[in-house]
């Protein structure tokens, strides 16, 4: 079964379909999802921006990274399932959807970022856990994910115009 | 003084055509809109979740609020502008709709909710616990903010 056929059948399953033909339903997800920006993006800006040394820089980067944590994964969680039944409601529309083609690749992106940070250069956080300006690859980063969300709300939002 | 004058000459102001007659015009402002929202909304919570002992308990919370204020003023005044040239591209229908009355009702109270706070924050010494009016306070500013977004997205719907 090829891609756009799992997204067909997606599409037409009772869920979806019940999903995307409620007046209500659709409407609170979508809201969900736009909100949970802030929890999600919101919280993972400022841990990039304290990487660049922009905000809290008197603070520890484990510090405010380790406590930011549990609010970064309560957003994930909110924009997985929010997102998760959008695309179900979509499923067919999102697969043709350029804007949506793109916005997952960033979001590949933006989960591998975090993976490589985290077995690299954050590996080594003690030594540099004060310093107000980072190492350079942690910068770097820091701007790529900083980019890559930025992205992703962009193309997030163009899904609608196509 | 009413401001439906001011409504009014925004809707037909030639300066705003590109906004009420352009699709990328339009949605590259709410793209703008969206990205400010993720930045003012993130530090809100941060700040307020702090104060709840969420997040970034263990810092000060006064600490936190100072340190974030620019990021929150940038973030402001960005939703700011661009809530305006969004409003341009439908300034007749925003006059009258609803949803966006009681957003701009509630933007209004979150603001000066957000200020009285920092004042607040500010005479606090930093190695003392927030207190319970503080914690209320905190949690009124959550729930209005989230209201804010909530008849924001409103307006949208009809």
């Amino acid at each position: 079964m090829s891609l756009l056929q799992i997204c067909q059948w997606i599409n037409d399953t009772g869920i979806a379909t019940s999903l995307r033909e409620s007046d209500l339903v659709f409407p609170i997800v979508e809201t969900v999802h736009v909100l949970a920006i802030t929890l999600l993006a919101g919280t993972v800006a400022i841990v990039d921006l304290r990487l660049l040394g922009l905000v809290l820089k008197q603070q520890r980067v484990s510090q405010v990274a380790g406590q930011l944590l549990p609010l970064t994964w309560a957003g994930f969680i909110a924009m997985f399932v929010s997102g998760g039944l959008l695309f179900l409601a979509e499923a067919a529309k999102s697969y043709a959807n350029p804007a949506f083609r793109v916005k997952m690749l960033l979001l590949l992106i933006a989960g591998l970022n975090p993976l490589v940070f985290h077995s690299t250069i954050y590996r080594s956080v003690a030594v540099w856990d004060d310093a107000r300006i980072t190492p350079r690859r942690a910068r770097l980063a820091a701007v790529l994910s900083l980019t890559v969300w930025s992205g992703i709300i962009i193309s997030g939002r163009a899904i609608a115009y196509y | 003084m009413s401001l439906l004058p001011l409504f009014q000459w925004a809707a037909h102001a030639p300066i705003f055509a590109v906004m009420r007659d352009s699709k990328w015009g339009f949605a590259v402002v709410e793209m703008v809109h969206l990205l400010a929202l993720a930045c003012l909304g993130g530090t809100v919570l941060v700040v307020d979740l702090g104060i709840l002992g969420i997040g970034l308990r263990r810092l000060p919370a006064s600490f936190v609020a100072r340190d974030l204020s620019r990021l929150f003023l940038g973030s402001l005044i960005l939703t700011g502008i661009s809530g305006t040239l969004l409003i341009t591209a439908e300034a007749m229908k925003c006059y009258y709709h609803p949803a966006f009355r009681l957003k701009m009702l509630l933007f209004v109270l979150a603001l000066a909710l957000h200020f009285a706070l920092n004042r607040r924050l500010s005479g606090v010494p930093e190695d003392t616990a927030p207190t319970a009016g503080l914690k209320l306070v905190a949690a009124v500013s959550l729930a209005l903010w989230l209201s804010v977004g909530l008849a924001g997205r409103a307006i949208g719907f009809f």
